[in-house]
C-alpha cells in the first residue's frame, strides 16, 4: 500500500519533468531550424546586393559553407568550444561527439547553426572577386578553429572571459563580431573589386542586381533572429517573451536610426541602408536581449543602426570594399551591442566593472579574430590564391567558378549568355 | 615575351629538365606559361603537384620542388636555355584566322563605344600595360603599329589565350576609367554589335571572351 501511494504521488512529478525536457528540446530544435533559415536570408541579401553575373556564386558560397561548416563544427569545433577547458583558452574533449546525454544533441545542433552563421558573414563582404575554393578553405578554418576558440573563452563555463563575467547572451561578439572581423581581414587581403574606386580614390557605386531579394533576405534574417536570440535560452522558458520583444524593438529601431541618419545628412533613404540598419539593430541587441529592459533595447538598436551607416562611410573613406556592409553590420554593431549589454544591464546600470569586462572582451575578440583571419587569408592568398583573376571578374564568377549562369534567359548588361557556360574552359 | 617571363621560364626548364622527357617538359612549360606564369611563387608547389601527377612522379615530388625553387633563385647566367620557346609551342596553339579577325573587330567595336579622349587614353595605356605582360614581342609591335601609329591592322600570330588576355586588359582599363558597370555595358554593346555585323565570327568571338 505504501509503495502504491509513493508511486501515485511521484508519477505526476516525474511525468512533468519528462514533459519539460521534451518541450525544451522541441523549442531548441525549432529555434535551430529558425537559425538555419537565416542562411537563406544571408543568401538572398548577399546575392541581391551583388551584380547578376555573380549572383549564383554568392548563393553557392552560402549554401556550401553551411554544409562544410556543419561537418567541421561537429568534428572539431564543438570540442574546441565546449569540451573540458582547464586552461580557459580552448576545449580539449568532445570532438566528433557520438555518445552524449539526450539534451546535448539539441545543443550541438543549435551550435552548428551558430557556427555556420559566423562563417557565412564574410562571404558577402568578399563577394564578386573571391575564388570559390579559397573562400571555402577560409570558412572551414573559421568554423573549425577561429570561431570555437573565441567561443570557448565566453560560452565555455571555464572560459577566461566567462570567468570574468563577460555578458554575451546570444552572440553579438561571439558570432557576429567574429564574422565581421573575419570579413574585415578578408577584404583587406583581397582589395576592392575592379573599378570600385577611381584613380583618385573616389568610390563608384556598383549597384546590386535585385533589391527585392535584399528586402526578402532582410525579412527572413529578422524572422530567424527570433530563434537565434529566443533559442539561446536553451529551454522553453517564460524569458523568451522579453527576449524576442527586445529583438523586435531593436530591429525596428535600427532601421529607424538608419533612416533618421540619412534624413539628417540629407541623403536618399536607401533600401540597402534601411535593411542593414535593421540588421545592425538585431546584431546589437543579441548580446543583451535577455538582460535589458525594452527602452534600453530600443536605444541599443537605434544606436546600432546609426553606427552601421557611419561605419559604412568609414570603410569607403578607407577605400575598402565591403559589398554588403558586413563589417559595419556585424563587426561594429556587434561590438556596440556587447558594450550596451554591459551598460544597460537590468538592475545594475552602468556598472563600471562590468563595462570594463565588456570592453576587454570586445578588444580580445578583435585581437584574436582579426589577426588570425588576416594570417589565414594571407596564407591562402600566397598558396591557393584568394583573389579571382581579372578575366574571371570580367566574365563573372557564376560562369568561371560554376560554369552556370544565374539568369540564363535574361543576360542584362552582360556579354555572357548561357551558351558560354558550355564553352568555359576547365578551372585552372 | 618579356625578359622576366623568359628568365622564369628558363628557370622552370632548368628545374624540371633532369626529371622529364622532352615531350613532357614541353607540356609542363606550356602548362606553367598558361596557368602559373603570373601566380605567386608559392603556387609552384601546386604546379609541381600537377606535373608529378601527370608524369607519375609522385615519389620524387619533393626533390622536383626543391630543384625548381633552387633554379628560381639561381643567377640568370646560370640558367639553361630552354631552346623550345616559340618555335615549337607557337604554331600548334596559334589563334585561327577567324579568331584573329574577331579579335580585331572586337577591339574596333570596343573603341567605337568610347569618346575620343577615353579612346586615346585606352590605346596608350593598353600598349604600355602589355609591355609588362607576357605578350609576344611581335604581337606587341603589331598592336602598337595599329593602335598608336594608325597603320592598318595586321595582328601578329598569337595564341587565343594571349588574345583573350589582351581583351581582358582592355576591360580592366575601362573599369579603371569608367567603373565596372559601364565597362560591362561597353563590352556587351561591343560584342552585340559585332555579332550583328559579323555573325560568322560568333564562335571565334566566344573564344575571346
Amino acid at each position: 500500500m505504501k509503495l502504491f501511494l509513493i508511486t501515485l504521488f511521484c508519477l505526476p512529478a516525474s511525468a512533468s519533468a519528462v514533459q519539460a525536457d521534451d518541450v525544451n528540446m522541441v523549442w531548441l530544435a525549432t529555434a535551430s531550424a529558425l537559425v538555419f533559415l537565416m542562411q537563406a536570408g544571408f543568401a538572398l541579401l548577399e546575392s541581391g546586393m551583388s551584380r547578376a553575373k555573380n549572383a549564383l556564386n554568392v548563393v553557392m558560397k552560402n549554401y556550401t559553407d553551411v554544409c562544410l561548416g556543419t561537418l567541421v563544427f561537429w568534428a572539431l569545433g564543438y570540442g574546441l568550444m565546449f569540451g573540458d577547458n582547464p586552461s580557459g583558452l580552448f576545449g580539449t574533449s568532445g570532438f566528433a561527439p557520438k555518445d552524449v546525454d539526450t539534451s546535448t544533441w539539441g545543443i550541438i545542433l543549435f551550435q552548428i547553426m551558430f557556427a555556420a552563421t559566423a562563417a557565412t558573414i564574410a562571404s558577402g563582404a568578399m563577394a564578386e572577386r573571391t575564388r570559390y575554393n579559397a573562400y571555402l578553405i577560409g570558412a572551414a578554418v573559421i568554423i573549425g578553429f577561429i570561431y570555437p576558440v573565441f567561443g570557448s573563452w565566453v560560452w565555455n563555463d571555464n572560459g577566461w572571459l566567462a570567468q570574468l563575467g563577460f555578458v554575451d547572451f546570444a552572440g553579438s561578439t561571439v558570432v557576429h563580431s567574429v564574422g565581421g572581423w573575419c570579413a574585415l581581414a578578408g577584404i583587406l587581403v583581397l582589395g576592392p573589386r575592379l573599378g570600385r574606386y577611381d584613380e583618385r580614390g573616389r568610390p563608384r557605386t556598383i549597384r546590386g542586381h535585385n533589391l527585392s531579394l535584399v528586402a526578402l533576405g532582410g525579412f527572413i534574417l529578422w524572422f530567424g533572429w527570433f530563434g537565434f536570440n529566443g533559442g539561446s535560452t536553451l529551454t522553453a522558458s517564460a524569458d523568451i517573451g522579453l527576449i524576442n520583444l527586445n529583438t523586435q524593438l531593436a530591429a525596428a529601431a535600427g532601421a529607424c536610426g538608419s533612416v533618421f541618419y540619412a534624413l539628417l545628412r540629407r541623403r536618399p533613404i536607401l533600401l540597402t541602408d534601411t535593411v542593414n540598419g535593421s540588421l545592425a539593430g538585431l546584431v546589437s541587441i543579441t548580446a543583451g536581449c535577455a538582460t535589458m529592459t525594452p527602452p534600453w533595447a530600443l536605444l541599443t538598436g537605434a544606436v546600432g543602426g546609426v553606427l552601421c551607416s557611419l561605419g559604412t562611410g568609414l570603410l569607403v573613406r578607407m577605400r575598402l570594399d565591403d559589398v554588403v556592409g558586413a563589417v559595419p553590420v556585424h563587426g561594429f554593431a556587434g561590438a556596440w551591442g556587447t558594450l550596451a549589454a554591459g551598460m544597460f544591464f537590468t538592475g545594475d546600470l552602468f556598472d563600471q566593472q562590468r563595462v570594463a569586462v565588456q570592453m576587454l572582451g570586445i578588444v580580445a575578440c578583435f585581437a584574436w579574430v582579426f589577426f588570425s583571419a588576416l594570417i589565414l587569408y594571407l596564407l591562402i592568398a600566397m598558396t591557393a590564391g584568394l583573389r579571382a583573376p581579372t578575366q574571371h571578374e570580367q566574365r563573372g564568377l557564376d560562369l568561371t567558378e560554376h560554369a552556370e549562369i544565374g539568369y540564363p534567359e535574361f543576360p542584362v548588361n552582360s556579354a555572357y549568355g548561357a551558351d558560354l557556360a558550355e564553352r568555359v574552359e576547365p578551372r585552372s | 615575351m618579356s625578359n622576366d617571363l623568359h628568365n622564369r621560364r628558363r628557370a622552370v626548364y632548368t628545374g624540371l629538365h633532369p626529371y622529364l622527357s622532352r615531350d613532357m617538359l614541353k607540356r609542363a612549360l606550356e602548362h606553367w606559361e598558361q596557368h602559373y606564369a603570373q601566380s605567386p611563387r608559392f603556387a609552384l608547389q601546386h604546379f609541381v603537384h600537377e606535373i608529378c601527377q601527370l608524369a607519375d612522379l609522385q615519389q620524387r615530388r619533393s626533390d622536383i620542388y626543391l630543384n625548381l625553387v633552387q633554379a628560381m633563385n639561381m643567377p640568370v647566367e646560370s640558367l639553361l636555355d630552354d631552346g623550345m620557346i616559340n618555335p615549337d609551342a607557337g604554331p600548334a596553339k596559334t589563334a585561327t584566322r577567324d579568331q584573329v579577325k574577331a579579335f580585331e573587330q572586337l577591339l574596333d567595336s570596343f573603341l567605337e563605344q568610347l569618346d575620343q579622349k577615353t579612346d586615346q587614353q585606352l590605346r596608350l595605356d593598353l600598349v604600355a600595360r602589355l609591355r609588362h605582360e607576357p605578350v609576344p614581342e611581335s604581337l606587341l609591335n603589331s598592336l602598337q603599329r595599329w593602335l598608336l601609329d594608325g597603320e592598318p591592322r595586321d595582328t601578329a600570330p598569337a595564341s587565343v589565350e594571349t588574345l583573350r588576355a589582351v581583351v581582358n586588359h582592355v576591360y580592366v582599363l575601362l573599369t579603371q576609367y569608367q567603373g565596372p558597370v559601364l565597362a560591362d555595358q561597353v563590352l556587351q554593346r561591343a560584342t552585340g554589335a559585332m555579332r550583328q555585323a559579323h555573325p560568322e565570327l560568333t564562335d571565334a568571338l566566344a573564344a575571346l571572351l
